[in-house]
């Protein structure tokens, strides 16, 4: 395992099918990447049901392909019009938007595209070097497995959104979705109601695609008919020599910083791009220039945007553990081809995991080589009006629900994600533990079940061993940390703004929000 | 903590807030009365209600928490409202510090939002019943137009147009390359038509 597993990925990834997909991913990834609230996850789980008839190693390539363009995406409608795709690319927004005002749209975007390669590129190369460990984890047993994944469901929950009751709330209806169907323990028919198509529980992909695709329908269909946004020209293309040499080392810093970021739960995008954007301000001799078109403001958030998205698939990959909503929507791709994430991917299907993380790599490259040249044509996507993007996603998703089982039930179960996502949007409830939880409570209750089996109810089995113990204790920091954030966060506000407020000459203004 | 948007919304995000809130407990106790009633233990340790039992207290003790929040807020609305530059400062600050993956500002939708998004899930819901009876084909381009109509106010022939062209060309990807076969018409006079 190690740089010749990736380099024979890359061999298997350079073949006309899997490249045309990736290509595919890529165009598609991006289209629904340039679309006004729609994320990474939002097109990972719209898109899904195109892989259906793919073999698994396709599907995937596929699926990451979709994931960077969409992710690309997002970072062209920050530069052109101020609309970060997602969260991570708040960053960008406020140089590259600035660039593209200035006429330098097009260098933006070609020093954004090489940011994400590079980001790319490092994330896989530590990549090679992490995955080895994750042998560690074949020795884990039922108790640890157990522990892992509650480690990772308290973690997630404690890191989403501000508030511990909502987080709570999406994590507790995850689990309690996630234990409809029959028992695998000793057979009990639970929640079924006489259902049969509820004897397998309810599909995750049917579920992702209402809470993170169809809520997003509702949420522009509630603004009314929207106008045709009006982007920035991108005009020349090609960054000067200057801007390649100062975005040098940004790229570098940006790529480590999103690495590590990425190994946390949570995998906090926007707070790994600002906190990106705030060390390149930080070294930068040119600080005046930050927020009026600084490359290095592009560079470094941009680059830790994608060394972070390679990253948080580390924990997938090796103990099986989703840390974010678009991974947990890519371990249910796993899961729908037949591969289980996790330790076990690497022992039993080895040429199939390197070859889809080689993939992260190729999808970069494409992303790189196709996406600049055509930056224009995505733009004019934006020109379509949304009632008529909007019908077309319609369309798509009620037909790729349908398309799961052959069954309506399947598209009724994604309109009532689809509403309990619009309403968890209204009221601000993190989706990320809600879509965690229904992917790791079958492993919760499994290894739950396995684990008091062997001990024969003996509760002892859960802090039996180092790690266990050790497992358990950041579980409790975690849980302890989540039951003071607010305090602290509060409190630590409170006496920024009075040392503001002291202040008499400098007005107090709200910091600027983005949207 | 609740935030200074929370506080800061109309009337009728705070009834939602709270409606959610009631569900949730009331929706956690019956998971957790499902999940006792299924059997908390057996002969191999634990039972299979003993999953659902902890997610229903989850919500509960979840949905109760909001409640109190909610409270608190309603409290620290009056002395907000008594005390408006320092305290509304500081909580803006603590608001906007809440930007992550699922932390997108939300709008509240006025009347006329409401009847959008309810037309849209109702012509899911719709669509989604009578897909068996009169077939992929109508179904679609009857979801389609109705929504083309209502919500984006296109006028009726183009919302038919595009309902028509929408689901034609869906048709030829799915049948065409993913292999999906959809349904026809239960009605024989339409299924006649190849539709």
């Amino acid at each position: 395992m190690g740089f010749d597993a990736l380099l024979s990925g890359l061999v298997n990834v350079f073949t006309p099918q899997h490249l045309l997909f990736a290509l595919l991913g890529c165009v598609l990834g991006m289209v629904v990447g340039v679309l006004p609230g729609f994320g990474p996850a939002a097109a990972v789980s719209l898109l899904i049901p195109v892989t259906f008839g793919l073999d698994a190693t396709t599907a995937l390539i596929m699926l990451a392909a979709i994931l960077y363009g969409a992710a690309y995406g997002g970072t062209t409608t920050a530069v052109l019009l101020r609309i970060p795709g997602e969260a991570s690319s708040v960053a960008t927004t406020l140089d590259g938007y600035e660039m593209a005002k200035r006429g330098r749209g097009g260098p933006a975007l070609v020093i954004a595209a090489l940011a994400s390669f590079v980001g790319g590129l490092i994330g896989v190369i530590g990549f090679v070097v992490v995955a080895p460990f994750s042998r560690l984890a074949l020795e884990f047993g039922a108790p640890e497995l157990f522990l892992v994944a509650l480690l990772g469901m308290a973690l997630i929950t404690s890191f989403a959104g501000s508030n511990l009751p909502k987080a709570l709330l999406s994590a507790g209806l995850g689990l309690a979705i996630a234990t409809i169907g029959i028992d695998s323990g000793v057979g009990v028919h639970r929640f079924t109601f006489d259902m049969p198509e509820l004897y397998d529980g309810i599909g995750l992909v049917a579920v992702v695609m209402g809470v993170f695709g169809l809520s997003e329908i509702f949420a522009q269909a509630q603004k009314g008919p929207l106008g045709v946004p009006k982007p920035l020209k991108v005009d020349r293309l090609l960054p000067t020599r200057d801007d390649l040499s100062r975005s040098a080392l940004p790229f570098l810093r940006g790529s480590v910083i999103g690495f590590f970021m990425g190994l946390l739960p949570g995998s906090p995008g926007a707070a790994t791009s600002l906190a990106s954007y705030a060390t390149e301000r930080r070294f930068s001799k040119r600080k005046h220039e930050f927020g009026k078109g600084a490359v290095e403001g592009v560079a470094g958030p941009e680059a830790a945007n994608n060394s972070l998205s390679v990253s948080s698939m580390i924990p997938l990959f090796t103990l099986g553990i989703p840390t974010s909503a678009t991974v947990a929507i890519m371990a249910g791709a796993f899961t729908i081809n037949g591969l289980i994430p996790g330790p076990l991917l690497f022992r039993d299907n080895p040429e199939v995991a390197w070859t889809i993380i080689a993939s992260f790599l190729v999808g970069n490259l494409i992303l790189l080589i196709l996406n600049v040249p055509l930056a224009r044509v995505w733009i004019a996507i934006l020109r379509v009006p949304f009632y008529y993007l909007m019908a077309a996603i319609l369309a798509f998703m009620f037909l790729g629900t349908y398309s799961i089982n052959g069954s309506a039930f399947d598209i009724l179960v994604m309109l009532g994600a689809g509403v309990l996502g619009y309403l968890f949007h209204l009221t601000k409830i993190p989706l990320t533990p809600l879509v965690l939880a229904m992917i790791l409570g079958p492993m919760l209750e499994e290894n739950f079940q396995r684990s008091l089996a062997l001990s024969r109810g003996d509760y002892a089995v859960f802090v039996s061993s180092p790690l266990s113990i050790a497992l358990v204790s950041v579980c409790l920091l975690a849980i302890v940390f989540a039951i003071l954030r607010p305090a602290m966060t509060s409190l630590i506000l409170r006496k920024q703004t009075r040392t503001t407020l002291v202040e008499p000459s400098v007005p107090v203004e709200p910091k600027e929000t983005v949207k | 903590m609740t935030s200074l948007t929370e506080r800061q919304t109309p009337r009728g995000a705070v009834a939602l807030e709270w409606s959610m809130a009631v569900v949730a407990v009331v929706g956690g106790l019956v998971v957790a009365f499902f999940g006792w009633s299924y059997g908390l233990t057996n002969v191999t340790g634990v039972g299979a209600g003993f999953f659902p039992l902890v997610a229903g207290v989850l919500v509960t003790a979840s949905g109760a928490l909001w409640m109190i929040q909610l409270s608190l807020a309603r409290r620290a609305d009056a002395f907000v409202a008594t005390e408006p530059t320092f305290a509304r400062v500081a909580e803006r600050f603590e608001a906007d510090d809440d930007i992550d993956e699922d932390a997108e500002e939300a709008e509240f939708p006025d009347r006329a939002g409401w009847v959008r998004v309810g037309i849209i899930a109702t012509a899911i819901l719709l669509a989604a019943l009578v897909l068996p009876v009169i077939g992929y084909t109508l179904t679609m381009t009857l979801m389609l137009a109705t929504v083309l109509f209502f919500v984006s106010k296109r006028p009726w022939w183009l919302a038919l147009i595009i309902g028509v062209g929408a689901a034609v060309a869906s048709r030829l990807v799915f049948e065409g390359w993913l292999g999906t076969e959809l349904p026809s018409s239960a009605i024989e006079f339409i299924a006649r038509l190849g539709l």
